[in-house]
């Protein structure tokens, strides 16, 4: 090999190497000179991350979708106050206590609700719900030293307080967690669309919309079969074990509600069904036997819909009448 | 004849007038003279003792509640929905403004 090429191959190896070597140095000088970028970001961090806690006051009657610190005082007596928590369909609840500062013996109180309960009636009912009423209700001044933070069943949670001295008070942080199968459901919104799944569990799952709705089931899928129920169709859904069932009323406990529909027959496809009433519930009911999954959509029935209801309507239940 | 029959049975059927009964150094009414009339008689059958119900504590008191119309809670709704938006804007604000230094 003449000497000249000898010379051009190792230069060009050695140039190669050179490069390499240069590459690895930048890399290293690359890191280096991220690092001021990588501390700022830590700050960064930790300033953004300081500053995410959302935190304000608390009026007697308050609602919260959002989670963060809040503090309660009382500027004067405070008898019959209540803190509505909710969060979305796949939300649960967490309420932690930081500082508390009521006089329980001087007939204070703070206590919190799993779900809601309005007028007496509570959501999920008794029926929907794995504990008893008395059991939902969790009493600072009886458990405050041992249970700091309480976890909701739902996406839906409630604090009663009573303070007597102004001044007095208290400071809670909510968080939520994720719930994979959400079965009892609060809508933060009058429109929106859902999948209820229940898999292979013996429950009964409510969504309440607190408002007149259309309601569109576009896909239901119940565990048994089609076409294998030997049943009269004007019997209804009574005695199967998995049924979907449309309710509406005026209050919040699903159990005391009208029932308008059910559905106990797999099918894909729309049915749709305006509701005039203050609460729409869609309730499946679950032997636990299959896996069973209902899809929905709902929207506001506007006034202008609720005087158009001769079509695809129940018009005993809950329309204004004219 | 039969007002003197209707002044007979008024008059059996009004009760025996009231006899005090002596009553103990600390004002309780002895048992023995509890109940009867001045000859000693049972004035009245004695009632049944009352049935011991279990006691009603907290449980059977109506569960604590707020009364609130569907109409205000959906206001409290529209409110919680409005800050949770303002306060989401404001995260993404602040982020923006951190990275963009």
């Amino acid at each position: 090999m003449p000497s000249a090429f000898q010379f051009q191959c190792l230069f060009i190896l050695i140039f190669l190497a050179a490069s390499k070597g240069e590459t690895r140095y930048l890399e290293v000088r690359d890191a280096g000179e991220d690092e001021p970028f990588l501390l700022l970001s830590e700050d960064l961090k930790r300033e953004l991350s300081a500053g995410q806690i959302y935190r304000r006051s608390l009026r007697c009657i308050d609602m919260l979708s959002i989670e963060g610190q809040f503090t309660f005082t009382a500027d004067q007596r405070q008898l019959h106050c209540a803190t509505f928590f909710i969060g979305e369909p796949e939300d649960l609840i967490t309420i932690e206590y930081n500082f508390v500062n009521i006089d329980c013996q001087g007939g204070d109180f703070l206590k919190v609700f799993d779900g809601w309960i309005l007028k007496g009636e509570k959501f999920p009912s008794s029926l929907d719900h794995p504990l008893t009423t008395s059991q939902r209700y969790v009493d600072f001044c009886e458990s405050g030293n041992i249970q700091r933070s309480i976890r909701s069943s739902q996406n839906v949670a409630m604090i009663f307080f009573r303070i007597h001295q102004p001044g007095n008070g208290f400071t809670v942080t909510i968080k939520k967690t994720t719930n994979l199968f959400p079965c009892n459901v609060i809508s933060q919104t009058p429109s929106g669309r859902f999948t209820m799944v229940i898999p292979h569990q013996h429950r009964n799952c409510s969504f309440s919309i607190i408002y007149p709705v259309v309601i569109k089931i576009s896909d239901l899928i119940l565990g048994h079969l089609n076409g294998l129920f030997l049943k009269k169709p004007s019997a209804g859904c009574a005695g199967v074990g998995d049924f979907v069932e449309l309710l509406g009323g005026a209050g919040l406990d699903p159990s005391k509600m009208f029932p308008l529909a059910d559905l106990c027959h797999s099918f894909h496809g729309s049915a749709q069904m305006k509701i005039g009433c203050d609460n729409t519930v869609l309730r499946m009911v679950s032997s636990g036997k299959h896996i069973n999954r209902v899809t929905f959509e709902y929207h506001q029935l506007d006034l202008q819909e609720t005087e158009m209801r001769k079509e695809n309507s129940i018009e005993e239940f809950c329309f204004p009448s004219i | 004849m039969r007002r003197v029959l209707l002044a007979l049975l008024l008059l059996l059927a009004r009760p025996p007038l009231a006899v005090a009964l002596p009553a103990t150094t600390d004002g309780s009414v002895p048992v023995a003279a509890a109940g009867t009339g001045a000859r000693g008689r049972a004035l009245w059958p004695p009632l049944p003792p009352p049935v011991q119900e279990p006691w009603r504590g907290r449980r059977d008191e109506p569960p604590l509640s707020i009364d609130l119309t569907f109409h205000l809670l959906r206001h409290l709704l529209l409110l919680a929905r409005a800050q949770s938006q303002r306060a989401r804007a404001d995260s993404n604000r602040r982020i923006l403004d951190a990275v963009g230094r």
